[in-house]
């Protein structure tokens, strides 16, 4: 069944008349031209252009991945040469996961968080601007680096010693280093922001309990990443500092220990996958609710088998180690922690198919992606079942079979939910619908295409290939499969592209798509689309865990909020009763002030530490400028509240 | 099947429906304090990232630990117990105006608050000014051997807290003194003495780490 565009007299009617409607666009609109676009605050502004942001940066890391494959895909080819190569691999993987992956989520979930839980704007809508722009330098700063012939050469984990200063002398790894403070430093406002804007900014009714799965899905992720970035950004300042200032974090020589860093990474790269895969889940929750026509089966297991998999993610990191000299019982200890993982997330697999099953399924694109998902990740997980197994990962370890296995796990775990979300929600955010075939077309394309490509690569692993080798010669018999696999390649390049010419197609069309395309279940769907500046007119209260299909009368609704400056409700964090009125900042410039302040400071830091100096002292008078106070506006009246 | 059949979603599009104002927001107060506002959850936020990073540099110190059979390594002096024992007394110390100035914000009390902060804000660039003399009372170079270096790091670490702090102390005390201080900035006021109370105990543990455990063991 195809979806039908909702014709559009049934666009979102509701009592308040076009006055309020137009004074509340005059106050919460970006101001016009290039200023208004540097100086944004709005959540859907800002979001937007990060998730633009973060697909080209999948794009480029895109051409990264074919390029590898075409120099992969015969014995001895000498398009690349081995410097190239690695320059090639390390800026693909580390775009892929610093550039892209946590960006898109995160700026899903700050487009569509405070849409579903019915506020405005985000809770702190400066931040959130500063942390897009820091986002931005960082990515910048690494494609400056490769594009000079400087890009980081060392593998996106980037091990010392080899990333040590011995023996990765020059800057390349100063760039990785400091793009991962930048992409750390954005990550990790983004998820203060998420929390603050669910716990506080809730709709009135919104109970803990009957928050959506996404928007639990994104909380979780967001208190895994201030546990788990805090990590890796120490990690790379320390080996900064051993390349700037002749620490001895890494150097064995002074008593410093390789391993370190390994520990330190992957205390934070464990939990990354989850960091990334966890989102995912969310969106399928959604996906899954909605074309089954029924809310998904097991909302508090589904709730507590998130939180558990957030809290077994940092007790895995390890298991990356095995090929390390490890105590044994830390071995058998991480192994079985591997092993357990499989339990919340097989309880979350069992709820969505139950939700299917007693539902009825519409496969649309996005429930397309989603069965997709599931097929691709059991492949994905059941690989990694056996790295987990420390003979096994012995074996394996350093083989072509990793990077077949992390890609069945991030596609099918992370980019299949992902586009099934840019399917689902593109209406929302343009209101316009992608088409149905099309999408099809690039489901069947991206889903064979994963299989032809990564597949090969598990057999190459177990057949002893090595991974990042440039070239192999005839006499190993990897040619085929190596073949193969850059025929895969080229299956989901050509997928993406079907999904471009989708998009493009469908951005050149009349909005077509009404507020509610799909029947939705959560807020989001009930603004027209795309949704106003502010949001919501009046504040929706909500009666049930599926706020839009609880009952069928009218939405009730908060008002009294001004429509004379930005204003948003507050509520009580567990039982969202109504608490508070809250100003919002209009839009300003200095959040981009001080992330140039924050990009002076590290990139300058590369080759000086006097610029963590001079740059601190920018970065200062940046904040003050940022949070000096305003002009109050005429006739504010502030209702104060003082602790009792 | 069937008692599942029954909460299948009833799919009328919730966008064609209309709505009705049953709350009336205008009386609720715009300016509140404590773990109400959003101010204070981001600060929380702030403090469990902060953790992590001082977390990750303890650890690292405990690591590069196993790797010496003596610790100061061999022909390392022992770092200095005074001065950074002065330093953590003066930290201590600051939590007592952060805490009046607190108090005098919640009540909306600006002199008393620009009295107590204007204290809180000597007391605490006397601790910045001692914590900068700890890296000299550590008796070794950053660069001398990894004992050096993650002992640096996590004095470096809580340094960076304590200054940002300071400065944000000092900045709202200016604004306070130039009379520009809105009510609905009095509850960040509150939240800036939340986070020195957090600041002060997180040092308390690299405090041990960085210069009794190394006379201890």
């Amino acid at each position: 069944m195809t979806a039908q565009p909702v014709p559009a007299e049934s666009a979102p009617r509701d009592v308040a008349d076009e006055s309020v409607h137009a004074r509340l666009e005059r106050v919460w609109a970006n101001k016009p031209g290039l200023w208004g676009w540097i100086t944004s605050v709005n959540h859907k502004s800002i979001a937007l252009r990060s998730i633009i942001t973060a697909f080209a940066f999948f794009a480029l890391a895109g051409v990264e991945a074919a390029l590898i494959r075409v120099q992969l895909a015969r014995p001895e080819n000498s398009l690349i040469g081995p410097d190239r190569y690695n320059q090639l691999f390390t800026v693909h993987g580390s775009t892929m996961m610093f550039l892209f992956a946590v960006p898109v989520v995160q700026s899903v979930a700050l487009y569509l968080v405070p849409m579903m839980i019915g506020t405005r704007n985000v809770a702190f809508p400066r931040l959130n601007a500063f942390g897009y722009w820091t986002y931005l330098i960082g990515g910048v700063l690494l494609y400056v680096g490769l594009f000079t012939n400087t890009g980081p050469d060392q593998g996106w984990f980037s091990y010392p010693p080899l990333a040590g200063p011995e023996f990765s002398p020059g800057k390349r790894v100063d760039i990785w280093a400091q793009m991962i403070t930048f992409t750390e430093i954005a990550a990790i406002v983004a998820a203060i922001e998420i929390i603050a804007t669910v716990f506080k900014q809730r709709a009135p009714g919104m109970s803990l309990n009957r928050v959506p799965l996404f928007v639990w899905a994104m909380v979780i992720m967001s208190f895994m990443v201030l546990v788990a970035m805090p990590f890796v950004a120490t990690a790379s300042m320390m080996l900064a500092m051993d390349r700037l200032i002749a620490t001895q974090f890494f150097n064995p020589a002074e008593g410093g220990d390789a391993l370190l860093w390994q520990h330190l990474f992957w205390f934070f790269a464990h939990p990354e996958v989850y960091i990334i895969f966890i989102p995912a889940l969310g969106m399928v929750s959604s996906i899954v609710a909605t074309f089954s026509r029924r809310p998904v089966f097991g909302y508090t297991a589904m709730v507590l088998s998130m939180v558990s998999v957030a809290f077994l993610s940092f007790g895995l990191w390890v298991h990356h180690m095995f090929a390390t000299p490890l105590p044994q019982t830390g071995q058998s200890f991480f192994t079985a922690a591997s092993a357990m993982i499989a339990i919340p997330t097989g309880v979350q697999i069992f709820c969505w198919i139950a939700t299917i099953w007693a539902g009825r399924p519409r496969f649309t694109t996005p429930m397309l992606f989603v069965v997709g998902f599931i097929a691709l990740f059991t492949i994905g997980g059941l690989s990694g079942l056996m790295i987990a197994a420390v003979p096994v990962d012995l074996q394996l370890t350093d083989t072509f079979f990793l990077p077949g296995h992390i890609h069945y796990v991030l596609l099918g775990g992370m980019v299949f939910p992902l586009l099934g979300g840019v399917f689902y929600w593109f209406p929302k955010v343009t209101g316009r619908m992608l088409s149905e075939s099309l999408g099809k077309l690039s489901f069947w394309l991206l889903f064979i295409g994963v299989n032809v490509t990564f597949f090969p690569q598990l057999l190459l692993g177990v057949a002893g290939m090595p991974r990042r080798i440039y070239t192999y010669t005839a006499d190993t018999g990897w040619g085929l499969l190596n073949l193969t696999s850059s025929v895969g390649a080229a299956l989901l390049a050509l997928g993406i592209i079907v999904l471009v010419v989708n998009i493009a197609r469908a951005l050149a069309s009349e909005p077509n798509a009404g507020a509610d395309p799909w029947g939705g279940e959560t807020l989001e769907w009930a603004m027209s689309s795309p949704a106003p500046d502010y949001n919501f007119a009046y504040i929706p209260i909500v009666h049930g865990r599926s706020a839009l299909w609880a009952d069928t009368g009218p939405l009730e609704a908060v008002s009294g909020l001004r429509e004379d400056r930005r204003e948003v409700l507050q509520t009580t964090m567990l039982d969202a009763e109504p608490d508070a009125r809250h100003e919002h900042p209009d839009p300003t410039i200095t959040p981009l002030l001080a992330a140039i302040a924050v990009g002076i400071t590290l990139i300058w830091g590369i080759f000086d530490p006097i610029a963590f100096a001079v740059g601190g002292g920018l970065s200062f008078f940046a904040l003050v400028a940022w949070g000096w106070p305003r002009r109050e506006k005429p006739n504010t009246r502030e209702i104060v509240e003082t602790p009792q | 099947m069937t008692v599942v059949g029954q909460i299948l979603a009833d799919t009328t599009s919730a966008a064609a429906r209309p709505l009705r104002p049953v709350f009336d927001a205008s009386e609720l107060p715009s300016v509140a304090f404590g773990s109400r506002t959003v101010t204070w959850w981001g600060t929380v936020g702030f403090m469990v990232a902060e953790t992590a990073t001082l977390a990750a540099c303890v650890a690292a110190y405990y690591y590069v630990r196993r790797n010496f059979n003596a610790w100061p390594p061999l022909h390392t002096p022992l770092p200095d117990l005074l001065i950074p024992t002065i330093s953590l007394v003066v930290l201590i110390l600051s939590v007592i105006p952060c805490y009046l100035f607190a108090k005098a914000s919640e009540r909306l009390d600006e002199a008393a608050t620009k009295r107590w902060m204007w204290i809180a804000v000597v007391v605490m660039m006397a601790a910045t000014a001692l914590r900068f003399l700890e890296f000299g009372a550590l008796n070794v170079r950053w660069d001398a051997n990894a004992y050096a270096s993650v002992a640096w790091a996590i004095v470096f670490a809580h340094f960076t807290l304590l200054l940002a702090d300071t400065l944000e102390t000092l900045v709202f005390a200016v604004i306070l003194t130039r009379g520009d201080a809105p009510p609905r900035f009095f509850p960040g006021f509150a939240e800036d003495a939340f986070y020195t109370y957090f600041m002060v105990l997180a040092w308390i543990p690299c405090y041990v780490t960085v210069y009794l455990v190394p006379h201890w063991v």
